[in-house]
């Protein structure tokens, strides 16, 4: 019997909102200003011409935003996952059914760190193609054709085909975060919140306080670049992505430069394993209390 | 008659206090079974520990399954109603039927569309949305699909008004209890489930201290209305309450044979509340 994908339903049937309305509504808003302000722009037809430029860059823009609404949908996700059921006492429900506490957290880290990251992306490919559309009509209504100007440019496949290319390492950045808030949410009897954002923080701090004493310390930005940052920002991992494809972008790389940028990250493999290890001494907890 | 359950030794422990001292106990299969004591006892402890929903010491064996590993396995064949209201509040009534039949191999649709056919519970409703009689109805009507070997109901009808208790162990009865199928009830409200049980546990400080049939129950203990010129003899026999109704005193005895009692005066079979509150007397103290 595969219970996995009921699962998966049951995870969306209850945080719907976050996972669908938050990204529909970001792209609503999104197409909806930049209609407007199309009609104050001024442009010049050179600009007109050299549209294709923003093909891509709107494109990874896009899902910059979204990485944004889903990083905060997921952070809050992820620390009430394993802690919500067991303060409304709903977990008595979930366990009276004939399903391992493995699976049941698998099928949290897999909701956040797969399923919205792959909503997320074809809702922004979809806000990105409707905004292709509108360019059509601006560039039409300033006497160009977007035919030649836009969709026959190859920048309207690679772009998509390459944001396709680094999700995968867009759902990597996320394990270690996911990790991490799926522990706190399975171990707290109280404010998981705190416990997830003070520990990484105070440990930080006190690691800075040992360098000052002149002892052995790991170095600052170890410490809080590869350390608290990816146990607390890691659901914002689209960022991650973004950035360093935004960099080789603008030094002139391509697609190959950008896929290698995206990729060229041996921390996120690193931190990834930490990430799945949190996870199994999530399911442990799970399965040794109830309890809040 | 098999074996459904083997406890052994049971023992748990929490920071402050010893909410099970090592209790031994075995539950056959094809029996109601009542779990019974004061709050803080260890009802719930005990529970819980079959249903692998906590750590514990000691051997426990639940139809072969060691309820700390493999719990999913021992869960196709084990169902609980835990407390009133423990769905899901933000969960529609269709989401639960839905999820519950995709999940677990024993649940039969049809027979959960025959339950729920005789409620008026509106199937998008959310969970947060039905009356707490409606909320357990559909739980009812949830677990009773369920081709399970085992139920277990702890204090399944807390806070429900007379009409859903009654109707709850009424469905409990007549549709879903068989040979087949063995159930173990928590509650206070004695009274309700006395003629339901076929065997009862006293438990009481973490331990058990009563375990009997219903019908031995019966056979040990005797209640006696004594004429007033008895009273003396009756107190010499050692009874383990008195309480006088209409002015004439009312002797609990435990263990006593009928012979002895029969000319004292008038018997009768005590409530299994009477019985209770009897041997727990000081529990509270």
């Amino acid at each position: 019997m595969n219970t996995f994908p009921w699962m998966l339903k049951r995870e969306y049937w209850e945080h719907r909102g976050g996972f669908l309305l938050a990204p529909l509504w970001t792209g609503v808003t999104l197409l909806g200003f930049t209609s407007i302000g199309s009609l104050f722009t001024h442009t010049t037809p050179q600009q007109i011409q050299q549209v294709d430029r923003v093909i891509s860059p709107l494109l990874l823009g896009i899902d910059g935003l979204f990485g944004v609404v889903i990083g905060f949908v997921l952070f809050f996700y992820l620390l009430g996952a394993l802690y919500d059921d067991r303060r409304d006492r709903s977990v008595l429900f979930w366990k009276s059914m004939p399903i391992s506490d493995t699976a049941t957290v698998a099928s949290k880290a897999a909701t956040a760190v797969v399923l919205v990251p792959i909503l997320a992306t074809v809702m922004a490919l979809c806000t990105w193609l409707i905004m292709q559309i509108l360019l059509s009509v601006f560039v039409l209504a300033h006497g160009g054709n977007p035919l030649t100007l836009i969709w026959m440019r190859s920048a309207v496949i690679t772009a998509p085909a390459l944001l396709a290319a680094v999700l995968p390492m867009m759902m990597l950045w996320m394990v270690p975060t996911a990790g991490w808030l799926l522990l706190c949410s399975a171990a707290s009897r109280s404010t998981p919140f705190l416990w997830a954002v003070l520990i990484p923080i105070l440990l930080g701090i006190l690691n800075g306080w040992i360098g000052l004493l002149g002892l052995p310390h790991l170095p600052a930005e170890i410490m809080w670049g590869d350390g608290v940052k990816r146990v607390l920002l890691g659901t914002f991992g689209t960022l991650d992505v973004v950035n360093a494809m935004q960099a080789a972008q603008r030094t002139g790389g391509g697609f190959g430069a950008s896929l290698l940028a995206a990729y060229d990250q041996p921390v996120a493999w690193l931190a990834g394993i930490g990430g799945i290890a949190m996870m199994a001494a999530s399911a442990i907890l799970r399965r040794r209390s109830v309890d809040l | 008659m098999t074996t459904l359950i083997e406890a052994s030794g049971l023992r748990k422990r929490y920071k402050s206090t010893e909410a099970l001292r090592g209790i031994d106990f075995n539950i056959q299969a094809g029996r109601i079974v009542g779990l019974i004591g004061p709050n803080g006892a260890g009802k719930t402890t005990a529970l819980k520990a079959i249903l692998g929903l906590t750590e514990f010491e000691g051997q426990l064996q639940v139809l072969g399954h060691d309820p700390r590993a493999g719990r999913e396995h021992m869960m196709r064949d084990v169902c609980f109603i835990a407390d009133v209201a423990v769905l899901p509040r933000w969960l529609r009534v269709q989401q639960a039927i839905d999820f519950v039949s995709g999940v677990h191999s024993k649940f039969d649709l049809k027979r959960c569309e025959a339950f729920m056919a005789r409620t008026q519970i509106p199937r998008q409703a959310r969970v947060r949305e039905l009356s707490k009689g409606m909320i357990v109805q559909l739980h009812l009507a949830l677990v009773m699909a369920i081709d399970a070997r085992f139920l277990v109901l702890d204090e399944p009808t807390l806070g429900l008004d007379l009409l859903y208790r009654k109707q709850f162990y009424q469905t409990l009865l007549e549709d879903y209890f068989d040979e087949q199928r063995t159930i173990l009830i928590t509650t206070h409200q004695v009274e309700e489930i006395e003629h339901i049980l076929s065997d009862v546990m006293f438990i009481r400080d973490g331990r058990i201290t009563l375990n009997a049939d219903m019908e031995s129950l019966g056979e040990r203990f005797i209640e006696v209305m004594v004429a007033p010129e008895h009273d003396q003899d009756a107190r010499g026999l050692n009874p383990l309450s008195t309480r006088s109704v209409f002015g004439r005193s009312v002797h609990l005895f435990d263990g006593v044979p009928r012979e002895r009692l029969q000319p004292l005066g008038e018997l009768r079979r005590p409530g299994l509340a009477d019985i209770f509150v009897a041997t727990m007397q000081g529990a509270h103290a």
